[in-house]
């Protein structure tokens, strides 16, 4: 579990950042004698996005501040108190504060507990209309709803055991809540390593104060327990083997194995070979660096203690990759005071124990800094990306051009110089494939909406849907993501409501109540392929052409399946029997298609009546490049897009037939196609007028099909779109512009487009 | 400095000179202002568009941009319409787009200082007087300041979707 919200830790720390560069920002231009409402709504809604989302991450002292600052915010925008410059001011110093802790969570710098306390003061006393201030005491606040489980554990000052403060400290802590002794040394002195364990609804710092009082600094720590208790668990199970372990006892590990050690030891080199276990063993909170402790740091890892007492640094400690390893190495020194060992030997003890810490501070921090930045992201414009994008487009073409030059020189070619174009090449290739590949994302994205939509809609429909999801990590084009959700929203919530049946239905047909929508997403070839499939009623083929005969429109019970479901995607047509306010209306199918297409993808559904029905949708992995044919008509060169090509034939004069004298078509494959002649379209001058010498391309155009004439096929490339009205205007049957091996310009046809001028122009 | 400004106003006419580039059509000889211009380059045989009209010659590509060029002697009706090696397109910068006009000749970049430049008289022809900015005479020769982006945009050039007047 805590594995499993790592990863997302940087979102949440780049989210809770802009949020509170947006609250700072909405603060500092707030008018305090005539507040905008929708201002300090904004304020409070950053307060709340950073309070529950902190919450759920488990960073409770963020979670803490920001309810804190929530309750006031909440106030203020109801009016109920009044804005005043000091309040704004103590909203700043919160953002400060919540930004130092933001900091420390990322092993950055450290957030000042006494600095956050005294702000929760502040604010505490400015909700309560109490302007003096501070006047609260921490411990009678109900700051924070719910408890918290800490785990306690210092190591007490001789002067504190014997003037009774361990006691007080005790019996403190039995008043806040439930306290257990977990660990406890033995009784003749009372000195050495405890470890409690205190269920309480007061936040840490109401203790710690006192902690750090009878504790030297750095010989405690508090560690909230509750959201990681298998974790902590896990690590204290080495204890167990020692209950009550003295000190005394770890101690002597120093020079002597362990007898009760439970760690392999096979890691740890030489001289103070038990000392790991020994560390590992009172300091369960690095457990998981069990694995990989290779023994370096041996000595370094007191700062991360002392830097940091208070903070809970689990996302920290799982980077620690080791360093950090003997965190308490502290406590076994003091132990080691203590007890009275041979002077010689306490000389071993002290010197790697107490003064290398020193001295290997600031080496050791480091590491554990440049780990957590490590895996850091920048937020970057995506303007920038694209601009970056287009150039290394530039640099690819310039490529291509270096590389046509040098071949058309032959066998002239310098050898050095063929090699070194070799080595353009393949660096152009990475280059465009890495630079590609910041723009994007996992479709993780989109999907991750989806049991929400489906949980909610399934409530509501009085069904039970169970939404399976794979491949999720397929990674898509930024532009594509946010362009997709729509569309499978849509086609979600279709399968939901048209596709699912009831429980009784379900059961009647003899399938588990309990209806099943799988979302998958994979690649194939160049294309991303999301899958929408459920196993519900299927689509009645009967259904849709007698609504299609209903609605006038020109069917017959020899269309293929393909064609018939394709009906659906007609604007207007539904097959529902009843309108409800999810579907029915028949709006929608055609916008999700015209959607997908807009994207360069197409939809297909197959369907199965009584089985299910599975929508594919196939998008492009990117919309800046495409795959293209390159045809030839007169003089000029046009892409056309390769998904668009169904096949190509040599006509003979036969073939061609014509209609009322003026329309072409072409018998193909048992139907009649519209021959549409690009010269024509175009009204340019072909090579030859004859259709037996140039060649016909089927092109699929929205579903319907026409044979394109063109001079000749000249090849395939992948090219770069460009767009053609950024400098000029839309140009019918043109989809944009893209720049050729040679440097030459070529447009890129428009299928659709094209067809439907095909036709007008054979209509007219 | 309110005193001063009746003055200043003479002065600063006479003082404030703005660059202007001068090239042909045919026996004219325009001004345009010289910060619209990105750069000149030779005549290069660029892509057809369909069905674009007779003075849009096509695209072509510009470092990677995708640039229209216009042929404006085409538009005006002027001289010959030969592409020989001489043949110049001014690239211009207009806003945020970029268009290439074809002329005869790139011949001088002026100073023109406001005095300088004198109203056209008003009359209807081809190139309609609201592109034109004045007229300025250099030496023996009239030339004709012409508002580049206003003409360019236009719907008239049909160079855009929608004209930005």
């Amino acid at each position: 579990m805590a594995i499993d919200m790592s990863q997302f830790y940087q979102v949440f720390f780049e989210e809770s950042a802009e949020h509170l560069a947006a609250m700072e920002n909405l603060l500092l231009n707030l008018d305090i004698e005539h507040p905008d409402d929708e201002e300090l709504n904004a304020i409070f809604r950053a307060a709340h996005s950073i309070k529950g989302s902190s919450g759920t991450f488990g960073f409770n002292d963020l979670a803490e501040t920001t309810h804190l600052l929530e309750n006031l915010l909440d106030r203020i925008r109801k009016r109920e108190l009044d804005l005043s410059t000091d309040k704004v001011d103590a909203f700043l110093s919160s953002c400060d504060v919540l930004k130092a802790m933001l900091e420390a969570h990322q092993g950055q710098g450290e957030a000042d507990p006494a600095e956050v306390e005294a702000l929760s003061r502040r604010l505490r006393a400015m909700s309560e209309g109490d302007a003096s201030g501070g006047a609260t005491q921490a411990g009678q606040v109900p700051s924070t709803p719910g408890t918290h489980r800490y785990r306690i554990e210092f190591v007490p000052t001789r002067a504190s055991v014997d003037d009774g403060g361990l006691d007080n400290f005790m019996a403190a802590l039995g008043e806040i809540g439930a306290l257990k002794v977990d660990i406890q040394p033995g009784e003749p002195n009372r000195m050495g390593f405890w470890q409690l364990s205190l269920t309480s609804d007061q936040p840490q710092e109401s203790f710690a104060d006192q902690l750090d009082f009878i504790a030297d600094s750095g010989a405690w720590r508090i560690v909230e327990t509750s959201s990681e208790d298998a974790h902590g668990d896990e690590a204290f199970g080495l204890f167990d083997d020692a209950p009550g372990a003295p000190v005394e006892e770890a101690a002597y590990g120093f020079f002597d194995p362990l007898p009760t050690s439970a760690e392999p030891q096979d890691d740890s080199y030489g001289f103070f070979e038990p000392l790991p276990t020994a560390a590992v063993a009172a300091s369960p909170t690095v457990g998981d660096a069990n694995e990989e402790g290779d023994g370096y740091g041996f000595f370094a890892p007191l700062p991360v203690l002392a830097a940091a007492p208070p903070v809970n640094s689990t996302g920290m400690t799982d980077e620690g990759d080791g360093y950090g390893f003997f965190a308490p190495l502290p406590t076994i020194a003091n132990a080691a005071d203590s007890v009275s060992i041979p002077p010689g030997i306490e000389a071993y003890a002290k010197s790697p124990a107490t003064s290398p810490v020193r001295s290997t501070r600031v080496s050791a921090e480091k590491p554990a800094k440049a780990t957590a930045s490590g895996d850091s992201s920048i937020r970057v414009n995506v303007e920038k990306v694209d601009q970056l994008i287009n150039l290394v487009g530039e640099l690819v073409i310039t490529q291509a051009m270096l590389q046509q030059a040098a071949q058309s020189m032959q066998d002239a070619t310098p050898e050095r110089l063929v090699n070194g174009l070799a080595q353009l090449e393949r660096n152009t290739r990475d280059l465009q494939e890495s630079v590609m590949s910041i723009r994007m994302l996992p479709i993780s994205f989109v999907f991750s909406r989806f049991p929400r939509v489906v949980r909610d809609l399934s409530g509501k429909l009085g069904k039970q849907v169970e939404l399976k999801t794979s491949g999720e990590t397929t990674e898509l084009d930024k532009s594509l993501i946010e362009r997709i959700a729509d569309p499978l929203t849509h086609l979600i919530r279709n399968s939901l409501d048209h596709g699912i049946e009831s429980p009784e239905r379900r059961a009647v047909a003899g399938k588990p109540p309990v209806g099943t929508i799988t979302l998958k997403a994979y690649h194939q070839g160049g294309n991303i392929v999301i899958e929408v499939g459920d196993d519900g009623a299927g689509i009645s083929r009967q259904k849709i052409l007698a609504k299609a005969r209903e609605r006038g429109m020109q069917v017959s019970d020899q269309m293929s399946d393909p064609e018939v479901f394709g009906l659906i995607f007609e604007a207007g047509f539904s097959t529902a029997e009843t309108v409800t306010d999810v579907s029915g209306r028949g709006v929608g199918m055609d916008v999700v298609r015209r959607n997908i297409q807009a994207m360069g993808g197409r939809v297909d559904i197959e369907s199965m009546l009584g089985i299910g029905t599975r929508m594919t949708v196939r998008l492009p992995l990117t919309l800046a490049i495409l795959d293209g044919m390159s045809i030839g008509v007169g003089d000029q060169i046009y892409i056309l897009p390769l998904a668009s090509v169904i096949e190509s034939l040599q006509p003979t004069a036969d073939d061609i037939k014509t209609m009322a004298n003026q329309g072409r078509v072409i018998a193909f494959r048992g139907e009649y196609l519209p021959v549409v002649a690009l010269h024509e379209l175009f009204g340019l001058t072909p090579a030859s007028g004859s259709f037996c010498q140039g060649i016909l391309v089927v092109i699929d155009a929205n579903g319907s099909r026409v044979a394109l004439f063109v001079d000749a096929l000249l090849g395939q490339h992948q090219v770069v779109i460009k767009s053609l009205e950024a400098n000029y205007r839309r140009v019918p049957g043109i989809s944009g512009a893209t720049i050729m091996g040679d440097g030459h310009v070529a447009m890129i046809l428009d299928p659709g487009a094209i067809a439907a001028m095909g036709r007008g122009a054979m209509a007219a | 400095m309110e005193a001063g400004h009746k003055l200043g106003t003479q002065a600063d006419e006479n003082l404030v000179m703005q660059e202007y580039l001068t090239f042909t059509l045919g026996n004219e000889e325009y001004a345009i202002d010289i910060l619209k211009v990105q750069e000149i380059r030779g005549y290069e045989k660029p892509t057809l568009i369909a069905k674009a009209p007779p003075f849009i010659k096509g695209v072509i590509n510009l470092r990677g941009t995708i640039v229209p060029i216009v042929d404006l002697r085409i538009k005006f009706e002027l001289g010959q319409v030969d592409y020989t090696p001489l043949t110049v397109v001014i690239i211009l910068n207009l806003g945020a787009r970029v268009v290439g006009v074809v002329v005869d000749s790139v011949s001088d970049v002026i100073m023109l200082s406001a005095a300088q430049i004198r109203p056209a008289p008003d009359f209807s022809a081809t190139f309609d007087t609201q592109y034109i900015v004045g007229l300025a005479s250099m030496e023996s020769r009239m030339v004709i300041v012409t508002d580049i982006e206003r003409l360019m945009t236009s719907a008239d050039m049909a160079l855009v979707d929608e004209a930005m007047e």
